[in-house]
């Protein structure tokens, strides 16, 4: 048994915040943490734990380990509503992506985001489904002019990817 | 604007293809001739590169871009995420010239040139800036007067403001939508979860239930404060939402309603005329009705 | 402001305006316009029948846009002087008749048919048919020194797009003090604009355009503890309508007012820490607050009938003008900068200017009196001793090597140099009182003429020489 009190002084603030620099989440120093990114996000109004705001507080006071398998982050549909009204210029949503890039790369990763970006490599497409017989159903070519129609093209895409730090990852 | 690329994106073309139809079909008939953009990938989507490399979302969008700009023309877009994470890319490219040289570089590689000159547009946009509302009102073979319209503009399409070439005037309370739908004949009244995010996109596919929530939300403001007889959006996510989160909330008798939903190029489609098995006959919530009493012999003009 | 109007040593003039400020401490000429009422002040009794009987509609200034006034109006009922005043940009010209022209006379009764504010003038003041002067009347007066006390203005609600800037329903702080003064559009009563009913329940919102990069990046000082005063009053007057104050922090530095701020809830008032970040409107001009509770760790919404803005305080644009008339500049914040933040508070850096109150930043009515007394008795100074102190270290121009060219001219950041008539040509001359001896004209003058007493060419090659052998 243990005390909950959370011992500020233990905590590396600096090393937490090289790393949200790093991942383009530098603003992260800028939030007063007033509230009102939190008061009209999704994932905070849907009860999800780490929305915007108390993500920014975990990770200004140092925390990170403890957080970083939270899906939260993950779920932050980037309506960017926030960043339309942070009253100190912190953009949230590049913030929470920023967290989300650090958890990618210790593969705190959910199972739908490895899927979609499985699909992107191997199609072109991170929503992807045979549409081939709806396709011609409304009078279309069964295969639309993307990276599913032109194999060159989709091989461009992965020579970006190949060559990206995305791939050290291993997920495509 | 005679020309301009559709970039379709994932959704459009592999969930909801009749969306795509009714883009082919509205654009040339209202004198814009739609540019394919051949060997077009994901933008990417914003649970893919954007959430791992932010160069490598860059250069990616950067791509799409480019293929855009090496055919001549502007690019429009039909889907919200799509639109979102397009222009992010390009407001950060052109902002940061060390972000703009790295892509060009990496562009270089498979034979692509990107210069920036391609300026990325909402369908919504070039609907109401470049077409106008009073071409769309000459267009139409069916007029929607007596119909109430529930809008929902979606969320990428509205913030933020300073990434984008056009904006609302007040982006939390869109008119854009409402006076397309107006352009029609249609009522389109405001309703107070309007801006409301309706729960799609990661949210969705990361806690289906927690999504449902906002779903739920919209869908009884829309119910209680205006009744519409339908809802249109101009965004293929919250498109795929409204109808099939709907469908399902109604299956478990969380609502007890159902309000069929349309894009709004379907509408237009078939406002003017076009055939509802090809621009609008792929949906969750049953649209035959609503389809029915839009192309009746009454309202013919 | 009555004691003002009726002290014999001050003389007071409203509805005018500076257009032109020349010469130094000691000898200050001030060009004023007084602007032109239409009126005849001497015979106005301040009466207001005039503005009862203009039938124009215009956005009442004074009630922020609550409630319209006449063309011809009093600004306020507590107005000094109190006088009436033809705005005559608004002016119906009833009948079509001009100002400044004589009266149609009346085919039935033989009399001159008089426009309805003639008609109701008791006292003769009000005469149409005079040619006034548009210009008014330029007046001049020599001064020795000048105070700086314009004021502030509140950015308006539209500005905040995220708050149903276009509902009824949403107010300014400054709105809400009209709509709860007795003197006010409804009389004192607290109603909703946009039904005339009681509203049940308020949302204050604090921080509105003041510690925002957005808008302005300082704290306006005066809002939180307004704002609760605000909610007091509504509180202490009708006990069952209930009140939620969104704060981002809550600041109530200065004598009691923090007990001020703990009665506010000892009251059931609702102290929500956290900034509100959207509004949605709701059927019935009601208002959905989508804020967030600080220590709830949770979004809230509350459904209000009335939302009010404590919206920051900032310069107003013709203050701004003013500056430039003044060569005063301006801070960071778009206020008039002081002298010295700590050690000059009151003054500026042109000598015999000081200032007062909100134009110098935002501060409450405490800090504003005690300031205005500094200012006043810092501009008294002078004036009794009869003489100042001027610094040693200041340019003077040697008029025999001036050519007159006049580079040094637009160049003092204190308006101290002008070009002078000296023997055949005008030359420049070094204001003393103005100078502050930054050294920037001796710099510029391309034949020498000017030098900065104490830093002499020699003198400037003789420190760099020492500098560069110690190294």
């Amino acid at each position: 048994m243990q005390v909950e009190t959370v011992n500020l002084t233990q905590k590396d603030r600096k090393a937490v915040l090289a790393q949200m620099i790093e991942k383009g989440g530098g603003n992260l120093t800028k939030c007063i943490q007033c509230g009102a990114c939190a008061s009209v996000c999704p994932v905070a109004i849907t009860g999800l734990p780490l929305y915007c705001k108390r993500l920014f507080r975990f990770l200004q006071t140092g925390h990170l380990e403890e957080i970083l398998d939270d899906a939260s982050s993950w779920a932050c549909v980037a309506c960017n509503r926030c960043t339309e009204i942070c009253p100190r210029g912190v953009d949230p949503f590049h913030v929470v992506f920023a967290f989300r890039r650090i958890q990618a790369q210790e593969l705190a990763i959910p199972a739908s985001a490895t899927t979609s970006l499985m699909n992107f490599y191997t199609t072109g497409h991170a929503v992807y489904g045979d549409a081939s017989e709806l396709r011609q159903k409304v009078g279309l070519d069964p295969v639309p002019p993307s990276t599913l129609k032109y194999p060159e093209a989709l091989k461009e895409l992965q020579t970006l990817l190949d060559e990206s730090p995305m791939a050290e990852l291993g997920l495509f | 604007m005679e020309r301009c690329g559709l970039y379709l994106g994932c959704n459009i073309p592999l969930k909801a293809p009749d969306i795509e139809q009714s883009m082919r079909k509205v654009f040339p008939a209202l004198g814009i001739e739609i540019v394919d953009l051949d060997g077009f990938s994901c933008c990417p989507a914003w649970g893919t590169a954007p959430s791992f490399d932010i160069d490598t979302w860059l250069v990616v969008a950067g791509r799409n871009i480019a293929i855009a700009e090496m055919k001549g023309v502007d690019l429009m877009t039909g889907c919200n995420s799509c639109f979102g994470v397009l222009s992010e890319a390009k407001h950060m490219i052109e902002e940061h010239p060390e972000k703009k040289a790295m892509v060009q570089e990496k562009l270089a590689k498979i034979n692509k040139t990107y210069e920036g000159k391609t300026k990325v547009y909402h369908i919504a946009h070039i609907l109401y800036k470049e077409i106008g509302l009073e071409k769309i009102r000459k267009s139409m073979k069916y007029k929607l007067d007596g119909f109430k319209i529930a809008i929902q503009p979606g969320c990428h399409i509205l913030w933020p403001t300073k990434v984008m070439e056009v904006t609302e005037k007040n982006p939390f309370y869109p008119t854009m939508l409402k006076e397309l739908c107006e352009a029609l004949g249609a009522e389109a009244p405001y309703y107070s979860r309007l801006e409301y995010c309706c729960g799609m996109g990661a949210l969705r596919s990361t806690d289906q239930e927690k999504s449902f929530l906002l779903v739920k939300e919209k869908l009884l403001s829309m119910k209680e404060e205006i009744d519409p007889d339908m809802i249109v959006t101009t965004c293929s996510s919250c498109y795929l939402q409204l109808d099939g989160a709907q469908k399902i909330l109604k299956e478990r008798g969380e609502i007890d309603f159902t309000i069929p939903v349309l894009y709004y190029t379907q509408l237009l489609a078939l406002c003017m005329g076009f055939d509802a098995k090809e621009v609008a006959s792929i949906s969750e919530i049953p649209r035959e009705e609503i389809i029915e009493k839009i192309q009746s012999e009454e309202r013919a003009q | 402001m009555v004691q003002v109007g009726t002290n014999p040593n001050i003389e007071l003039l409203t509805y005018s305006e500076v257009e032109e400020v020349e010469g130094s401490i000691g000898n200050f000429k001030v060009k004023i316009r007084k602007k032109q009422t239409y009126i005849d002040w001497d015979k106005c009794t301040g009466c207001g029948a005039c503005a009862e009987a203009c039938p124009a509609k215009v956005p009442n200034e004074f009630n922020a846009g609550l409630d319209t006034r006449g063309a011809i109006y009093i600004q306020f009922p507590q107005a000094v002087p109190k006088k009436a005043v033809i705005d005559i940009e608004h002016c119906l010209n009833c009948a079509g008749r001009k100002i400044g022209t004589q009266p149609k006379i009346s085919k039935k009764t033989g009399k001159p048919i008089l426009a309805p504010c003639e008609k109701a003038c008791p006292a003769g003041a009000c005469d149409r048919s005079i040619a006034w002067d548009p210009e008014g009347e330029l007046i001049e007066v020599e001064v020795g020194t000048i105070v700086v006390a314009t004021g502030f203005k509140v950015m308006e609600k539209e500005r905040f797009k995220e708050y149903a800037p276009d509902s009824p329903n949403v107010l300014t702080a400054l709105q809400l003090e009209r709509l709860i003064s007795a003197t006010g559009p409804t009389g004192g009563k607290l109603l909703r604009p946009s039904d005339g009913q009681k509203p049940k329940v308020i949302s204050f919102i604090s921080c509105v355009g003041s510690r925002d990069q957005r808008y302005h990046t300082y704290c306006s000082r005066v809002c939180c503890m307004y704002m609760i005063k605000e909610a007091r009053l509504i509180k202490e007057k009708y006990p069952d309508i209930d009140i939620y104050m969104h704060f981002m922090d809550v600041r109530t530095p200065g004598k009691d007012f923090d007990e001020y701020y703990t009665y506010a809830r000892e009251l059931g008032i609702n102290i929500v820490r956290g900034k509100v970040g959207g509004i949605e409107k709701l059927p019935g001009d009601r208002l959905r607050v989508m804020g967030y509770d600080n220590d709830l760790g949770k979004p809230i919404e509350v459904k209000a009938d009335m939302v009010v803005l404590a919206t920051a305080i900032e310069l107003p644009e013709d203050a701004k003008q003013l500056a430039q008339k003044l060569s005063l500049p301006m801070d960071g914040s778009g206020f008039f900068k002081e002298l010295h933040p700590k050690l000059k508070p009151v003054e500026t850096p042109v000598e015999g200017i000081f200032l007062a109150g909100c134009c110098q930043g935002p501060k409450d009515i405490p800090d504003t009196v005690a300031q205005a007394k500094g200012a006043a008795a810092a501009a008294a100074v002078p004036l009794a001793q009869g003489k100042v102190v001027i610094e040693p270290t200041i340019s003077e121009v040697n008029p025999e090597k001036c050519s007159g060219c006049g580079v040094c001219v637009p160049l003092c950041p204190y308006n101290a140099i002008k070009l002078e008539q000296y023997g055949d040509r005008p030359r420049a001359q070094i204001d003393m009182t103005q100078c502050k001896g930054c050294g920037v004209c001796a710099a510029a003058c391309p034949s020498g003429a000017i030098t900065l007493h104490g830093f002499t060419d020699a003198q400037i090659f003789a420190q760099i020489e020492a500098l560069t052998k110690a190294a």
